[in-house]
Protein backbone atom coordinates (compact mmCIF):
# COMPACT_ATOMS: atom_id res chain seq x y z
CA UNK A 1 0.00 0.00 0.00
CA UNK A 2 1.39 3.06 -1.10
CA UNK A 3 2.47 5.56 1.86
CA UNK A 4 0.09 8.38 2.15
CA UNK A 5 1.05 11.70 3.70
CA UNK A 6 -1.01 11.35 6.55
CA UNK A 7 1.38 8.05 7.45
CA UNK A 8 4.48 10.22 8.55
CA UNK A 9 2.10 12.01 10.49
CA UNK A 10 0.41 8.85 12.10
CA UNK A 11 4.00 7.60 12.68
CA UNK A 12 5.04 10.67 15.19
CA UNK A 13 2.00 9.51 17.00
CA UNK A 14 3.17 6.20 17.20
CA UNK A 15 5.21 6.69 20.55
CA UNK A 16 2.27 8.53 22.56
CA UNK A 17 -0.24 5.40 21.28
CA UNK A 18 2.44 3.12 22.94
CA UNK A 19 2.69 5.13 25.61
CA UNK A 20 -1.31 5.46 26.76
CA UNK A 21 -0.83 9.52 25.87
CA UNK A 22 -3.57 9.83 22.72
CA UNK A 23 -7.01 10.03 23.98
CA UNK A 24 -10.49 11.10 22.44
CA UNK A 25 -10.67 11.74 18.35
CA UNK A 26 -7.14 11.75 17.93
CA UNK A 27 -6.51 7.97 19.09
CA UNK A 28 -9.83 6.83 16.97
CA UNK A 29 -8.29 8.07 14.10
CA UNK A 30 -5.00 6.87 15.04
CA UNK A 31 -7.04 3.37 15.47
CA UNK A 32 -8.44 3.50 12.48
CA UNK A 33 -5.64 4.48 10.02
CA UNK A 34 -3.41 1.81 11.55
CA UNK A 35 -6.12 -0.96 10.86
CA UNK A 36 -6.07 0.48 7.28
CA UNK A 37 -2.63 0.73 6.50
CA UNK A 38 -0.15 -2.56 7.14
CA UNK A 39 3.64 -0.30 7.21
CA UNK A 40 2.03 1.41 9.51
CA UNK A 41 0.67 -0.98 11.55
CA UNK A 42 3.97 -2.72 11.03
CA UNK A 43 6.51 0.04 12.59
CA UNK A 44 4.38 0.15 15.49
CA UNK A 45 4.98 -3.13 16.32
CA UNK A 46 8.49 -2.37 15.63
CA UNK A 47 8.71 0.28 18.18
CA UNK A 48 6.42 -1.31 20.97
CA UNK A 49 9.38 -3.60 21.24
CA UNK A 50 12.34 -1.29 20.48
CA UNK A 51 10.56 0.37 23.85
CA UNK A 52 10.34 -2.69 25.70
CA UNK A 53 13.87 -4.06 24.95
CA UNK A 54 15.41 -0.50 25.51
CA UNK A 55 12.82 -0.57 28.97
CA UNK A 56 14.50 -3.58 29.85
CA UNK A 57 17.72 -2.52 29.17
CA UNK A 58 18.53 -0.78 32.31
CA UNK A 59 21.50 -1.96 33.59
CA UNK A 60 21.14 -3.05 37.32
CA UNK A 61 22.58 -0.74 39.55
CA UNK A 62 26.34 -2.36 41.38
CA UNK A 63 26.09 -3.71 44.69
CA UNK A 64 26.50 -1.61 47.63
CA UNK A 65 25.26 1.84 45.28
CA UNK A 66 21.81 1.70 47.50
CA UNK A 67 23.64 1.47 50.85
CA UNK A 68 26.13 3.95 49.89
CA UNK A 69 23.18 6.56 49.00
CA UNK A 70 21.23 5.87 52.28
CA UNK A 71 24.75 6.01 54.53
CA UNK A 72 25.12 9.54 53.29
CA UNK A 73 21.53 11.09 53.35
CA UNK A 74 21.72 9.89 56.42
CA UNK A 75 24.84 11.55 57.18
CA UNK A 76 23.82 14.52 55.95
CA UNK A 77 20.28 14.49 58.32
CA UNK A 78 21.84 13.71 61.22
CA UNK A 79 23.62 17.12 61.89
CA UNK A 80 20.68 19.27 61.00
CA UNK A 81 18.17 17.68 63.63
CA UNK A 82 20.77 18.13 66.33
CA UNK A 83 21.32 21.49 65.23
CA UNK A 84 17.57 22.59 65.52
CA UNK A 85 17.57 20.35 68.60
CA UNK A 86 20.60 23.08 70.02
CA UNK A 87 18.75 25.60 68.95
CA UNK A 88 15.50 24.98 70.63
CA UNK A 89 17.84 24.63 73.75
CA UNK A 90 19.17 28.02 73.51
CA UNK A 91 16.00 29.35 72.67
CA UNK A 92 14.34 28.10 76.13
CA UNK A 93 17.47 28.66 77.64
CA UNK A 94 17.46 32.90 76.52
CA UNK A 95 13.79 32.47 77.09
CA UNK A 96 14.12 31.93 80.67
CA UNK A 97 16.84 34.39 80.85
CA UNK A 98 14.44 37.03 79.66
CA UNK A 99 12.10 35.92 81.56
CA UNK A 100 13.64 36.30 85.12
CA UNK A 101 15.03 39.23 84.15
CA UNK A 102 11.81 40.93 83.23
CA UNK A 103 10.86 39.60 86.76
CA UNK A 104 13.69 41.39 88.74
CA UNK A 105 12.96 44.49 87.05
CA UNK A 106 9.29 44.50 87.79
CA UNK A 107 10.01 43.53 91.64
CA UNK A 108 12.42 46.51 91.86
CA UNK A 109 10.70 48.92 89.91
CA UNK A 110 6.99 48.66 90.96
CA UNK A 111 8.05 49.53 94.60
CA UNK A 112 10.00 52.79 93.06
CA UNK A 113 6.81 54.22 91.56
CA UNK A 114 4.81 53.31 94.15
CA UNK A 115 7.19 55.18 96.49
CA UNK A 116 7.07 58.28 94.09
CA UNK A 117 3.29 58.30 93.59
CA UNK A 118 3.38 58.76 97.21
CA UNK A 119 0.27 55.71 97.36
CA UNK A 120 1.94 54.32 100.56
CA UNK A 121 1.22 57.18 102.74
CA UNK A 122 -1.62 56.48 105.75
CA UNK A 123 -4.89 58.06 105.22
CA UNK A 124 -4.94 60.12 108.02
CA UNK A 125 -2.24 63.01 106.49
CA UNK A 126 -5.06 65.48 106.86
CA UNK A 127 -4.85 67.89 109.82
CA UNK A 128 -9.02 67.85 111.07
CA UNK A 129 -10.01 71.39 110.36
CA UNK A 130 -8.75 74.32 108.11
CA UNK A 131 -5.79 76.11 108.14
CA UNK A 132 -7.40 78.57 110.17
CA UNK A 133 -8.38 76.02 112.63
CA UNK A 134 -4.90 74.93 112.65
CA UNK A 135 -3.76 78.33 113.62
CA UNK A 136 -5.72 78.27 116.75
CA UNK A 137 -4.53 75.17 117.59
CA UNK A 138 -1.23 76.17 117.37
CA UNK A 139 -1.86 79.30 119.10
CA UNK A 140 -3.86 77.61 122.11
CA UNK A 141 -1.11 75.63 122.30
CA UNK A 142 1.42 78.09 122.67
CA UNK A 143 -1.21 79.92 125.08
CA UNK A 144 -1.39 76.40 126.88
CA UNK A 145 2.73 76.42 127.30
CA UNK A 146 3.18 80.08 127.94
CA UNK A 147 0.13 82.06 129.46
CA UNK A 148 -0.79 82.19 132.59
CA UNK A 149 -3.81 79.73 133.81
CA UNK A 150 -5.00 82.59 136.04
CA UNK A 151 -4.01 86.23 136.76
CA UNK A 152 -3.03 85.44 140.13
CA UNK A 153 -0.23 82.95 138.60
CA UNK A 154 1.94 85.68 137.10
CA UNK A 155 1.93 88.27 140.06
CA UNK A 156 5.28 87.05 142.54
CA UNK A 157 4.12 86.70 145.81
CA UNK A 158 5.58 87.64 148.69
CA UNK A 159 6.81 84.05 148.90
CA UNK A 160 8.22 83.79 145.64
CA UNK A 161 10.67 87.07 147.09
CA UNK A 162 11.25 85.14 150.27
CA UNK A 163 12.55 82.30 148.62
CA UNK A 164 15.13 84.74 147.13
CA UNK A 165 16.30 87.33 149.41
CA UNK A 166 18.70 89.67 148.37
CA UNK A 167 19.14 91.48 151.41
CA UNK A 168 22.12 93.88 149.87
CA UNK A 169 21.34 97.02 149.63
CA UNK A 170 20.25 97.89 145.98
CA UNK A 171 22.40 100.98 144.82
CA UNK A 172 21.51 102.94 141.81
CA UNK A 173 21.94 106.35 140.06
CA UNK A 174 19.39 108.18 139.42
CA UNK A 175 19.36 109.73 136.45
CA UNK A 176 17.92 113.74 137.08
CA UNK A 177 15.48 115.94 134.68
CA UNK A 178 18.60 117.63 133.60
CA UNK A 179 20.54 114.88 132.28
CA UNK A 180 22.88 114.91 135.07
CA UNK A 181 23.13 111.69 138.12
CA UNK A 182 22.08 112.74 141.60
CA UNK A 183 24.03 110.69 143.83
CA UNK A 184 23.60 107.14 144.46
CA UNK A 185 20.77 106.31 146.67
CA UNK A 186 20.79 103.60 148.75
CA UNK A 187 17.31 101.65 148.18
CA UNK A 188 16.87 99.03 151.38
CA UNK A 189 15.88 95.79 150.14
CA UNK A 190 12.43 94.81 150.20
CA UNK A 191 11.41 93.06 153.30
CA UNK A 192 11.21 89.89 153.68
CA UNK A 193 8.80 89.22 156.07
CA UNK A 194 6.18 87.01 155.35
CA UNK A 195 3.48 89.51 156.64
CA UNK A 196 3.83 91.80 154.16
CA UNK A 197 2.43 91.01 150.49
CA UNK A 198 4.03 92.82 147.67
CA UNK A 199 1.96 92.74 144.52
CA UNK A 200 3.11 94.32 141.41
CA UNK A 201 1.00 95.25 138.19
CA UNK A 202 2.37 93.50 135.53
CA UNK A 203 0.02 94.29 132.38
CA UNK A 204 1.27 96.96 130.03
CA UNK A 205 -2.02 99.08 130.95
CA UNK A 206 -1.41 101.97 132.89
CA UNK A 207 -1.30 101.04 136.49
CA UNK A 208 -4.85 101.10 137.60
CA UNK A 209 -6.42 103.69 139.44
CA UNK A 210 -5.38 102.95 143.44
CA UNK A 211 -8.11 101.32 145.43
CA UNK A 212 -9.39 99.07 142.81
CA UNK A 213 -10.06 95.65 143.44
CA UNK A 214 -8.41 92.28 142.82
CA UNK A 215 -11.91 91.17 140.83
CA UNK A 216 -11.79 94.72 138.70
CA UNK A 217 -8.33 93.44 137.50
CA UNK A 218 -9.37 89.88 136.16
CA UNK A 219 -11.41 91.08 133.06
CA UNK A 220 -8.25 92.92 132.25
CA UNK A 221 -6.25 90.32 132.45
CA UNK A 222 -8.65 88.02 130.66
CA UNK A 223 -9.01 90.87 128.22
CA UNK A 224 -5.28 90.33 127.62
CA UNK A 225 -4.98 86.69 127.19
CA UNK A 226 -7.23 86.63 124.23
CA UNK A 227 -5.75 89.79 122.71
CA UNK A 228 -2.36 87.63 122.70
CA UNK A 229 -3.88 84.79 120.60
CA UNK A 230 -5.60 87.42 118.94
CA UNK A 231 -2.42 89.26 117.67
CA UNK A 232 -0.74 86.04 116.80
CA UNK A 233 -3.68 85.39 114.64
CA UNK A 234 -3.16 88.27 112.67
CA UNK A 235 0.37 87.67 112.43
CA UNK A 236 -0.01 84.49 111.17
CA UNK A 237 -2.42 85.46 108.41
CA UNK A 238 0.27 87.77 107.42
CA UNK A 239 2.50 85.13 106.76
CA UNK A 240 2.68 83.38 103.34
CA UNK A 241 1.75 79.93 102.98
CA UNK A 242 4.42 77.64 102.12
CA UNK A 243 5.08 76.12 98.48
CA UNK A 244 5.48 72.96 99.94
CA UNK A 245 2.28 72.85 102.26
CA UNK A 246 -0.43 71.16 99.73
CA UNK A 247 -3.15 73.24 99.52
CA UNK A 248 -5.38 70.72 97.78
CA UNK A 249 -8.97 70.33 99.41
CA UNK A 250 -10.42 67.14 99.35
CA UNK A 251 -14.27 66.40 99.78
CA UNK A 252 -14.64 67.16 103.14
CA UNK A 253 -13.07 70.67 102.64
CA UNK A 254 -9.95 69.70 104.26
CA UNK A 255 -6.21 69.99 103.11
CA UNK A 256 -3.78 68.08 103.25
CA UNK A 257 -0.78 70.30 104.71
CA UNK A 258 1.87 67.24 104.68
CA UNK A 259 4.03 68.45 102.20
CA UNK A 260 5.20 65.86 99.75
CA UNK A 261 7.60 63.58 99.62
CA UNK A 262 11.07 64.44 98.19
CA UNK A 263 9.84 63.97 94.20
CA UNK A 264 12.76 64.29 91.67
CA UNK A 265 11.48 65.64 88.61
CA UNK A 266 10.48 63.47 86.16
CA UNK A 267 11.31 60.56 87.49
CA UNK A 268 7.54 59.24 87.83
CA UNK A 269 7.63 59.07 84.17
CA UNK A 270 10.63 57.32 84.14
CA UNK A 271 9.84 54.34 86.42
CA UNK A 272 6.58 54.04 84.63
CA UNK A 273 8.26 53.11 81.41
CA UNK A 274 10.57 51.07 83.29
CA UNK A 275 7.83 49.33 84.72
CA UNK A 276 5.94 49.06 81.05
CA UNK A 277 8.16 48.01 79.53
CA UNK A 278 9.70 44.64 81.86
CA UNK A 279 5.89 44.22 81.63
CA UNK A 280 5.78 43.38 78.33
CA UNK A 281 9.49 41.80 77.96
CA UNK A 282 8.09 39.57 80.85
CA UNK A 283 4.92 38.51 78.60
CA UNK A 284 7.20 38.42 75.62
CA UNK A 285 9.51 35.78 76.78
CA UNK A 286 6.80 33.72 78.37
CA UNK A 287 5.43 33.25 75.29
CA UNK A 288 8.91 32.62 73.17
CA UNK A 289 9.51 30.05 76.20
CA UNK A 290 6.38 28.42 75.38
CA UNK A 291 6.97 28.37 71.84
CA UNK A 292 9.95 26.50 72.15
CA UNK A 293 8.27 23.95 74.90
CA UNK A 294 5.87 22.99 71.88
CA UNK A 295 8.46 22.82 69.22
CA UNK A 296 10.58 20.38 71.37
CA UNK A 297 7.63 18.06 72.18
CA UNK A 298 6.78 18.06 69.14
CA UNK A 299 10.28 16.91 67.70
CA UNK A 300 10.56 14.64 69.89
CA UNK A 301 7.29 12.83 69.39
CA UNK A 302 8.89 12.60 65.56
CA UNK A 303 11.69 10.63 66.64
CA UNK A 304 9.44 8.62 68.80
CA UNK A 305 7.48 7.54 65.76
CA UNK B 1 13.25 -4.59 54.84
CA UNK B 2 10.90 -1.86 53.88
CA UNK B 3 7.60 -2.01 54.55
CA UNK B 4 4.36 -2.83 52.66
CA UNK B 5 2.05 0.02 52.60
CA UNK B 6 4.89 2.25 50.82
CA UNK B 7 5.52 0.24 48.52
CA UNK B 8 2.24 0.90 47.04
CA UNK B 9 2.15 4.87 47.47
CA UNK B 10 3.14 6.49 44.08
CA UNK B 11 6.02 8.52 44.10
CA UNK B 12 4.42 11.89 44.25
CA UNK B 13 2.72 11.06 47.60
CA UNK B 14 6.16 9.52 48.92
CA UNK B 15 7.74 13.28 48.30
CA UNK B 16 5.14 14.85 50.29
CA UNK B 17 5.94 12.40 53.18
CA UNK B 18 9.46 12.58 52.72
CA UNK B 19 8.82 16.49 53.06
CA UNK B 20 7.39 16.37 56.28
CA UNK B 21 10.42 14.15 57.57
CA UNK B 22 9.71 10.83 57.07
CA UNK B 23 12.81 9.35 56.65
CA UNK B 24 10.91 5.59 55.36
CA UNK B 25 9.35 7.16 52.59
CA UNK B 26 12.45 8.92 51.38
CA UNK B 27 14.18 5.38 51.25
CA UNK B 28 11.40 4.34 48.69
CA UNK B 29 11.95 7.27 46.74
CA UNK B 30 15.62 5.73 46.17
CA UNK B 31 14.36 2.29 45.58
CA UNK B 32 11.79 3.44 43.18
CA UNK B 33 14.51 5.67 41.14
CA UNK B 34 17.75 4.60 41.79
CA UNK B 35 18.33 2.17 38.41
CA UNK B 36 16.70 5.10 36.57
CA UNK B 37 18.83 7.60 37.76
CA UNK B 38 21.83 5.55 37.66
CA UNK B 39 21.38 4.62 34.07
CA UNK B 40 20.57 8.29 32.82
CA UNK B 41 23.86 9.38 34.32
CA UNK B 42 25.82 5.83 32.95
CA UNK B 43 24.22 7.16 29.54
CA UNK B 44 25.82 10.99 29.87
CA UNK B 45 28.63 10.14 31.23
CA UNK B 46 29.53 6.43 29.82
CA UNK B 47 31.52 5.53 33.14
CA UNK B 48 30.09 3.51 35.61
CA UNK B 49 32.29 5.05 38.70
CA UNK B 50 30.42 8.45 37.40
CA UNK B 51 27.29 7.07 37.23
CA UNK B 52 27.83 6.16 40.95
CA UNK B 53 28.71 9.45 42.30
CA UNK B 54 26.15 10.85 40.16
CA UNK B 55 23.20 9.15 41.54
CA UNK B 56 24.75 9.50 45.38
CA UNK B 57 25.07 13.73 44.83
CA UNK B 58 21.65 13.32 43.37
CA UNK B 59 19.89 12.28 46.41
CA UNK B 60 21.79 14.14 48.67
CA UNK B 61 20.74 17.18 46.66
CA UNK B 62 17.12 16.03 46.33
CA UNK B 63 17.01 14.91 50.43
CA UNK B 64 18.35 19.37 50.64
CA UNK B 65 15.50 20.73 48.17
CA UNK B 66 12.59 18.53 48.96
CA UNK B 67 10.91 21.59 50.41
CA UNK B 68 10.92 23.48 46.94
CA UNK B 69 9.37 20.37 45.47
CA UNK B 70 5.75 22.18 44.97
CA UNK B 71 4.13 19.21 42.67
CA UNK B 72 4.32 21.32 39.38
CA UNK B 73 6.33 18.95 37.69
CA UNK B 74 5.94 15.25 37.86
CA UNK B 75 8.21 13.77 40.97
CA UNK B 76 10.29 11.26 38.77
CA UNK B 77 11.20 14.33 36.20
CA UNK B 78 12.26 16.47 39.66
CA UNK B 79 15.05 13.54 39.81
CA UNK B 80 16.04 13.12 36.55
CA UNK B 81 16.05 16.51 35.75
CA UNK B 82 18.48 16.57 38.92
CA UNK B 83 20.99 13.47 37.90
CA UNK B 84 20.99 15.00 34.63
CA UNK B 85 22.50 18.56 35.55
CA UNK B 86 24.57 17.06 37.70
CA UNK B 87 25.80 14.65 34.71
CA UNK B 88 26.04 17.54 32.25
CA UNK B 89 27.76 19.52 34.83
CA UNK B 90 30.60 16.83 35.30
CA UNK B 91 30.93 16.18 31.59
CA UNK B 92 31.77 20.18 30.98
CA UNK B 93 34.24 20.41 34.37
CA UNK B 94 36.01 17.05 32.50
CA UNK B 95 35.87 18.26 28.86
CA UNK B 96 35.99 22.14 29.38
CA UNK B 97 32.86 22.90 27.00
CA UNK B 98 30.42 26.06 27.42
CA UNK B 99 27.22 23.97 26.29
CA UNK B 100 25.67 20.68 26.52
CA UNK B 101 24.88 19.78 23.44
CA UNK B 102 29.33 19.55 23.00
CA UNK B 103 29.57 18.26 26.27
CA UNK B 104 27.34 14.98 25.68
CA UNK B 105 28.20 14.78 22.21
CA UNK B 106 32.15 14.82 23.43
CA UNK B 107 31.93 12.53 26.40
CA UNK B 108 33.55 9.48 26.01
CA UNK B 109 33.75 6.43 28.81
CA UNK B 110 34.72 2.91 29.58
CA UNK B 111 31.32 1.49 28.61
CA UNK B 112 31.74 -2.25 27.69
CA UNK B 113 29.32 -5.40 27.94
CA UNK B 114 29.72 -7.27 30.40
CA UNK B 115 29.64 -10.43 28.57
CA UNK B 116 32.21 -10.01 26.24
CA UNK B 117 33.96 -12.58 27.86
CA UNK B 118 31.46 -15.70 28.19
CA UNK B 119 30.69 -18.28 25.89
CA UNK B 120 27.68 -17.88 23.90
CA UNK B 121 27.60 -21.34 23.14
CA UNK B 122 27.82 -22.43 26.70
CA UNK B 123 24.20 -21.01 27.88
CA UNK B 124 21.61 -20.94 24.92
CA UNK B 125 18.54 -20.86 27.16
CA UNK B 126 16.36 -18.10 26.45
CA UNK B 127 17.48 -15.61 29.69
CA UNK B 128 21.00 -15.76 27.80
CA UNK B 129 19.30 -14.37 24.61
CA UNK B 130 17.55 -11.78 26.24
CA UNK B 131 20.82 -10.32 27.82
CA UNK B 132 22.79 -10.29 24.88
CA UNK B 133 20.11 -8.67 23.23
CA UNK B 134 20.09 -6.04 25.85
CA UNK B 135 23.70 -5.43 25.92
CA UNK B 136 23.89 -5.75 21.94
CA UNK B 137 21.18 -2.63 22.59
CA UNK B 138 23.27 -1.09 24.77
CA UNK B 139 26.08 -0.73 22.48
CA UNK B 140 24.30 0.42 19.61
CA UNK B 141 22.73 3.38 22.15
CA UNK B 142 26.43 3.90 22.91
CA UNK B 143 27.27 4.12 19.26
CA UNK B 144 24.43 7.34 18.80
CA UNK B 145 24.76 10.86 18.89
CA UNK B 146 24.96 11.84 22.54
CA UNK B 147 21.75 13.96 22.03
CA UNK B 148 20.09 11.36 20.44
CA UNK B 149 21.03 9.09 23.13
CA UNK B 150 19.85 11.41 25.80
CA UNK B 151 16.65 11.48 24.21
CA UNK B 152 15.90 7.75 23.82
CA UNK B 153 16.67 7.07 27.54
CA UNK B 154 14.60 10.12 28.96
CA UNK B 155 11.79 8.81 26.17
CA UNK B 156 11.43 5.68 26.20
CA UNK B 157 13.65 4.29 28.97
CA UNK B 158 12.65 6.53 31.98
CA UNK B 159 8.92 7.27 30.41
CA UNK B 160 9.22 11.25 30.76
CA UNK B 161 6.69 13.27 28.63
CA UNK B 162 7.40 15.30 25.98
CA UNK B 163 6.56 18.49 27.73
CA UNK B 164 8.54 17.70 30.67
CA UNK B 165 11.91 16.39 27.94
CA UNK B 166 11.10 19.57 26.17
CA UNK B 167 11.29 21.93 29.35
CA UNK B 168 14.46 20.07 30.63
CA UNK B 169 16.33 20.93 26.83
CA UNK B 170 14.99 24.49 26.45
CA UNK B 171 12.98 23.40 22.98
CA UNK B 172 9.81 23.03 21.89
CA UNK B 173 7.50 20.21 22.39
CA UNK B 174 7.13 19.66 18.37
CA UNK B 175 11.39 19.89 18.25
CA UNK B 176 11.89 16.95 21.09
CA UNK B 177 8.90 14.64 18.92
CA UNK B 178 10.74 15.31 15.71
CA UNK B 179 14.19 14.75 17.04
CA UNK B 180 13.27 11.74 18.91
CA UNK B 181 11.86 10.10 15.73
CA UNK B 182 15.02 10.67 14.08
CA UNK B 183 17.05 8.78 16.78
CA UNK B 184 14.72 6.07 16.82
CA UNK B 185 14.93 5.51 13.10
CA UNK B 186 18.29 5.41 13.29
CA UNK B 187 19.07 2.81 16.19
CA UNK B 188 16.12 0.52 14.49
CA UNK B 189 18.17 0.39 11.71
CA UNK B 190 21.48 -0.30 14.01
CA UNK B 191 19.58 -3.08 15.46
CA UNK B 192 18.31 -4.57 12.39
CA UNK B 193 21.46 -4.62 11.25
CA UNK B 194 22.49 -6.71 14.16
CA UNK B 195 19.44 -8.95 13.96
CA UNK B 196 18.11 -8.54 16.99
CA UNK B 197 15.07 -7.08 16.49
Amino acid sequence: MKRTPSCKYYRLLADEYIEGELSGEVMHDFEAHIASCPECRTELEELRALKEMLAASNEEIPDGLHGKIMSAVRDEARPRRSCKRALMRTAVSAACAVLCLSLALIFTVLPLWQENTGSDVPEDHTAAGTNEEIKHDTVATVDAENAPTSPADSVPTADSVAEEPDQSPIETDVLKPDGGMSEAEVIPPVSTSAAEDVTFDVSESPSPAPGTSAEADKPETEEAATELPEAIETFAETLPISADINASEDADGEFEVFPEANKAPGGDEITLALLVVSGLLAVASFIAFLISLSSIRKTSQKKNK
Amino acid sequence: MPSLKYENLRLEDLFLLAKKGDGTAFEHIVLQTEKMIYNLALSVTKSREDAEDIAQETYLRLWRSLCDFRGDSSAKYYVLRIARNLAVDLIRKKSGLDTADNVIGTAEGDFEPELADEDPLSRPDEAYIRKMRAETLRKCLDDLPASARELIVMRDINGLSYAEIADMLGVADGTVKSRLFRARERLRQMIISKNIL
